[in-house]
């Protein structure tokens, strides 16, 4: 019985993420990235669409399929999906690889601040002390990267702009009517698939427009972003048809799950922790020797541990909090004090 | 009398605005499935082609 409760808490979901679904995309990327000469950025518009065809094959036709299409927010997750991956394109010409994966982990300080004050969720001295190491391991990665002052304060502005457009994301995924709206399992799948299908075809139209435009135009902010034969490539057609079909799908099913039961708050600073699992994701792959050894940026372990310590306690606060009512089979209405 | 016949437009009411629910309802769960075979057959027809392009 607590087993099901737990399961139905939306926790089990969000570790999911953190622990294997996050992990195994990000090595994929990594993968992608070290052995073949596949785009990216056309690589994630194709695994987003398969993931959008597998989530919709699972749910089958039904109740809220329309609704999905027509809601703001369906819309809203999809365009904040393009700038996000810009202003990670920017913040990676900036940064290194270990500044820019604690630079992402600072999303959950961005949605604290908005729980808070647009959602009127309540908060205690745990999450409060978090959110105080987290800023301080901000302040200690932008302090101790070695660039100039200008450098460094449009890594500050792109991070801080990327932390709002990620966060706003994330709450979406919490407020989604018709997310919201779905109780069973089929309904949560249908209105996941269509919100992917729509973030997906949104990004393809604009990734093929700007192909489009790179055939006449030579722009060097565009150098990063696919052509048309970059769409054409069998490695990236196949690795992205395994990582929508079976790690974005679920992943995307399990965040808008989590998102809507034990809130966007908890949900970012739990899929923080991810970074974890992936060095020891990483670790196994160089021992059978698929991957290198990747460099690590040790200036800032300290920034990395206080943001991780900072991300670990809020989500034990959260899960603290919760567990009573997991244990009666409750569920807490995370948006209970909107009125 | 009088009770009998505003007793009747009651109902008569009642029945009118279930069936416009009835009504109602089953054209959305058209809608619905209208919705998900377009959105599902683009998504498809979309990712064959790209797959199409990428083995010739």
């Amino acid at each position: 019985m607590f087993f099901k409760n737990l399961t139905q808490s939306g926790w089990l979901h969000a570790l999911f993420i953190a622990m294997l679904a996050y992990p195994m995309a990000s090595m994929t990327q990594k993968i992608v990235a070290s052995y073949t000469d596949v785009n990216l950025l056309a690589y994630t518009g194709v695994f987003l669409l398969s993931s959008a065809i597998a989530l919709l094959i699972i749910g089958g036709p039904g109740e809220l399929a329309n609704a999905t299409l027509k809601r703001f927010e369906t819309w809203a997750y999809a365009f904040l999906q393009i700038i996000s991956y810009i202003l990670f394109l920017f913040s990676v010409s900036y940064a290194t690889a270990t500044q820019g994966a604690a630079l992402t982990m600072i999303g959950g300080l961005f949605i604290m601040l908005f729980s808070i004050t647009f959602l009127k969720q309540k908060t205690n001295i745990f999450e409060i002390g978090g959110s105080v190491l987290m800023t301080l391991g901000l302040f200690l990665v932008i302090y101790n990267a070695d660039m100039s002052i200008e450098h460094k304060t449009i890594l500050t502005v792109i991070v801080l702009l990327r932390g709002l457009v990620v966060s706003v994301q994330k709450i979406i995924t919490e407020l989604h009517k018709t997310n919201r709206k779905a109780v069973s399992f089929k309904s949560q799948v249908r209105v996941t698939g269509f919100i992917m299908a729509v973030a997906s075809f949104v990004y393809l139209v604009f990734l093929f427009a700007i192909a489009l435009f790179k055939i006449n135009h030579d722009v060097s902010f565009f150098s990063s972003f696919p052509t048309l034969s970059d769409f054409a490539n069998k490695e990236m057609f196949l690795f992205s048809m395994f990582v929508g079909f079976i790690v974005v799908s679920s992943s995307k099913y399990c965040e808008f799950y989590a998102g809507k039961t034990i809130g966007a708050k908890y949900l970012t600073s739990i899929t923080s922790l991810q970074i974890i699992f992936v060095y020891i994701i990483e670790s196994v792959l160089i021992n059978f020797e698929v991957l290198t050894k990747s460099s690590i940026d040790h200036s800032i372990i300290i920034a990395l541990v206080l943001i991780l310590l900072g991300n670990f306690i809020i989500s034990m606060a959260g899960f603290i909090k919760d567990f009573s009512f997991i244990k009666k089979g409750e569920k807490q209405d995370t948006l209970d004090n909107l009125s | 009398m009088i009770e009998r016949s505003t007793d009747d437009r009651r109902i008569k009411n009642i029945k009118v605005v279930k069936d416009r629910r009835k009504i109602r309802r089953r054209q959305d769960d058209k809608d619905n499935i209208k919705a998900y075979y377009i959105v599902l057959g683009f998504s498809i027809f979309l990712f064959t082609f790209i797959g199409v392009a990428s083995f010739i």
